[in-house]
């Protein structure tokens, strides 16, 4: 008659013991019943201990106590600080009207999303036929208007030899004639000076386009500068100032 | 108070747009032709062979205590500043000339050098460009080139020259 073994048939058969009978030639042993007491209590001890070794590693009893200890620690930190939040944060909660400024918000929204007889303006058909008529007409003044004034400024750069089909290939005056100086007289711009009546109606007295402007001006080797005064209708005289190093008489 | 405004989908933007269109095309267009060069001569065109006269006066201003040349009194410009730093002016020479469209005249200057004045172009707002220089004879010694816009009759001035312990002040006009 076979003993039915305390693990159970995958308890391991290796030799616990390089010395003497292996665990499994105990087994056979225990199985036959020739084991002594002492040796079937000694088999029993060690299949015992080979089980727990198989299960499950060896547990440290104070370490188990020493990890839950710290848990337990861990825990009261935990729950502490919980509490900690709760007590700062329940007043200012408790102060903030959430659910009463959520309702006023979404009052309000109503409220101003919802047109009434109170805030429509009903447009009259005459003024929209009006506006909608006006509005693009007065776009296209606009556009004209300022079609025109391209048109007119670039009048100003084009030239009268163009106008009169003067190529601009006329030969210069070979040798300039040198003007010779007039005996004290006049001065500049008193007897021989044309009054502004005789100047085109284009450019009349005391117009802000009267007046002399530079377009270019180069400067050579000399430090220069250029600027404007006033003449007597206070139109813009373009003055040169070219610093000069060299006095020749 | 917000106020909403209804309006009903209608139909006379579009031709209203259209209109606008075709009188900005047609203004533009009338503007166009009465330009001078495309068929209608300008107010104020000269023919080339109109000379236009003109003076060139050249005046020694000093910041030493001095005198005020009476012929000069009547520029108003050189009472003004900068040139009434100046203390003592006076008239060295004043030229006439006259300038056709592209032609050139030399003007001598007390200090040897010449003003070349040329009038380069007529514009049809009856302004003069007129080119300036002022160097000594085949030389640019001192101001290679200078063109202005000026209307007939106002001047404009190149100074800086240095004569005699004083400043030349040279001023160019022409009229129409």
């Amino acid at each position: 008659m076979n003993k039915a073994h305390p693990t159970g048939p995958s308890h391991p058969t290796g030799p616990s013991h390089p010395t003497g009978p292996s665990h499994g030639e105990q087994l056979l042993r225990w199985n036959r019943g020739e084991l002594s007491a002492e040796e079937e209590q000694a088999f029993l001890e060690e299949d015992n201990r080979l089980q727990e070794q198989f299960d499950a590693p060896p547990v440290d009893a104070h370490s188990v106590e020493s990890s839950r200890a710290v848990s337990d620690d861990a825990l009261r930190n935990l729950n502490g600080l919980n509490e900690a939040l709760q007590q700062a944060l329940l007043p200012s909660e408790q102060e903030l009207p959430t659910e009463e400024l959520w309702a006023r918000i979404q009052t309000g929204i109503r409220q101003s999303v919802q047109p009434g007889p109170d805030n429509v303006v009903e447009l009259h058909s005459t003024r929209r036929k009006v506006i909608l008529r006006w509005v693009p007409a007065a776009s296209g003044l606009a556009m004209a208007a300022a079609a025109m004034f391209v048109l007119v400024h670039f009048d100003g750069e084009s030239t009268v030899e163009d106008s009169v089909g003067i190529s601009a290939s006329t030969p210069p005056v070979a040798t300039p004639p040198v003007a010779t100086p007039l005996v004290e007289g006049a001065a500049l711009g008193s007897a021989q000076e044309p009054t502004h009546e005789e100047a085109p109606a284009a450019v009349a007295a005391g117009s802000p386009q009267d007046g002399t402007t530079v377009e270019e001006v180069d400067f050579g080797h000399h430090a220069g500068t250029v600027f404007a005064v006033a003449g007597d209708h206070g139109q813009p005289l373009a003055v040169v100032w070219l610093s000069d190093e060299e006095e020749l008489l | 108070m917000k106020h909403w405004i209804k309006c009903s989908p209608t139909n006379t933007a579009v031709p209203t747009l259209v209109a606008s269109a075709v009188f900005m095309v047609f203004s533009a267009s009338t503007l166009a032709a009465a330009q001078p060069g495309n068929g209608s001569p300008p107010v104020n065109a000269s023919p080339r062979a109109t000379a236009h006269t003109g003076e060139v006066v050249v005046i020694l201003a000093k910041e030493e205590a001095g005198t005020v040349d009476p012929t000069l009194a009547s520029m108003t410009a050189l009472r003004r500043p900068p040139f009434d730093s100046f203390r003592s002016l006076s008239r060295l020479s004043r030229s006439e000339i006259q300038l056709g469209v592209g032609q050139e005249q030399d003007v001598l200057l007390p200090n040897g050098r010449r003003v070349r004045l040329k009038l380069e172009q007529v514009l049809p707002n009856g302004k003069l460009r007129i080119r300036a220089s002022i160097n000594r004879p085949d030389k640019k010694d001192y101001l290679p080139l200078l063109q202005v816009v000026a209307t007939p009759g106002d001047p404009f001035f190149v100074v800086g020259q240095s004569h005699q312990g004083g400043t030349l002040i040279v001023g160019i006009k022409v009229t129409p």
